[in-house]
């Protein structure tokens, strides 16, 4: 063992993997769907995805101290008791997680990709629906978890959108505007 | 037939919790349905493609600090997809042999990143013990937050300063002294070339 590492960050081994292609169709995919699916599964879903986004940050140390706080404080039998008196994890449970995570970022490399007139205009449709490797059945959702999710799932915005302002090219903070010329007003 | 003599409410009759009965099953069968077809939902849904960290080299990092120290990591990182993928490098909370856990403050240069294609960055990792820091051998892992599939071992090592070297005994010095000076050999003559 040393004090570095080396890693990659490459495609699952049996999906069709990230291209400008498959990001779009994912795209499209997910904004057809919304033409036959309830706004209540729709909400459902995204609050079971944030949820597991919750779940996954507080695995890491720096989530893991956030929720402790959270935790020891007030928010949480607050959040609990809300969360059970608008009986929210009754409704929706066993609603399928939207990977929310995945989807910011999917949508911002589809921003910064060279070859997405060319995609748009030979990509006929969107791709199969793929019936999900079956899983346990989801854990209930919790208002921590939840809270966690939208803590990480705002992060990774506020991040996007920096990362993107970032690799433009800069811009001066001052702009140059036209000369002020003195008329009969201002003498 | 129930009479809930305290309350004064008039008997039910058959008829009733029937009703009763018949709605309370059609209020379970709705909610039943719709979680099935919420869970049918999720079962055929739009392809999200995700990244997989693969680690290239070695086994892992090992750091090793003392108490109130401070220990440097790099994590070099290569982005083989075919866009642009986000990167936050994040560490798990690291447990001792002895079950005690540490959420270690951590701090990643630059914290997140935009990696293009086949691009390559490095990430510098300082990790902060407490002074107040139990001795011992944590281990968790080095982690890509939202990559699936892969993580890179992490073993920190916390142990106090060395104690400082006492005066050696006379005989151990000279003993060192003799190793440090090893008898002479006669320098090997080179053979002249003849003229």
């Amino acid at each position: 063992m040393a004090n570095s590492a080396h890693i990659r960050l490459i495609d699952p081994p049996e999906d069709a993997g990230r291209t400008t292609a498959s990001l779009f169709s994912s795209l499209a995919s997910r904004l057809i769907a919304l033409h036959y699916t309830s706004g209540v599964s729709v909400i459902g879903s995204t609050l079971a995805g944030l949820a597991e986004a919750g779940r996954e940050i507080s695995k890491t140390a720096e989530g893991a101290r956030i929720r402790r706080a959270l935790e020891a404080s007030a928010v949480k039998d607050n959040g609990e008791l809300l969360w059970s008196a608008l009986r929210v994890t009754g409704w929706t449970e066993g609603m399928p997680a939207a990977p929310v995570l995945d989807h910011i970022r999917n949508d911002l490399a589809l921003l910064l990709a060279d070859d997405l007139a060319e995609t748009i205009d030979n990509v006929p449709a969107p791709l199969e629906n793929k019936v999900h490797r079956s899983k346990t059945v989801p854990p209930a959702i919790t208002f921590i978890d939840t809270l966690m999710g939208l803590w990480i799932h705002s992060r990774e915005i506020v991040q996007s959108v920096e990362a993107l302002a970032r690799s433009a090219p800069e811009r001066d903070d001052i702009e140059p505007g036209d000369a002020v010329h003195s008329g009969p007003i201002l003498r | 037939m129930p009479h809930d003599h305290d309350h004064g409410s008039t008997p039910s009759s058959p008829f009733e919790e029937l009703m009763k009965l018949q709605s309370a099953f059609q209020q379970s069968l709705s909610q039943a349905t719709m979680q099935y077809l919420r869970q049918l939902q999720g079962i055929v849904g739009p392809v999200t493609p995700g990244t997989v960290v693969q680690q290239v080299e070695g086994t892992g990092v090992t750091l090793k600090l003392r108490p109130g120290g401070q220990a440097k990591a790099l994590v070099n990182v290569e982005n083989r997809q075919r866009v642009h993928s986000m990167v936050t490098p994040m560490i798990t909370p690291l447990v001792s042999d002895t079950g005690a856990t540490w959420f270690a403050q951590t701090a990643f240069t630059p914290p997140t990143a935009l990696l293009a294609t086949d691009e390559v960055l490095d990430f510098a990792l300082v990790l902060e013990a407490p002074k107040d820091m139990p001795v011992g051998v944590y281990r968790g892992a080095v982690l890509i937050y939202g990559c699936s599939d892969g993580v890179v071992p992490l073993e920190v090592t916390v142990a106090k300063q060395a104690a400082k070297r006492k005066a050696a005994p006379a005989a151990a010095k000279a003993k060192t002294a003799a190793k440090k000076a090893p008898a002479r050999k006669p320098a090997a003559r080179k053979p002249t070339k003849a003229s």
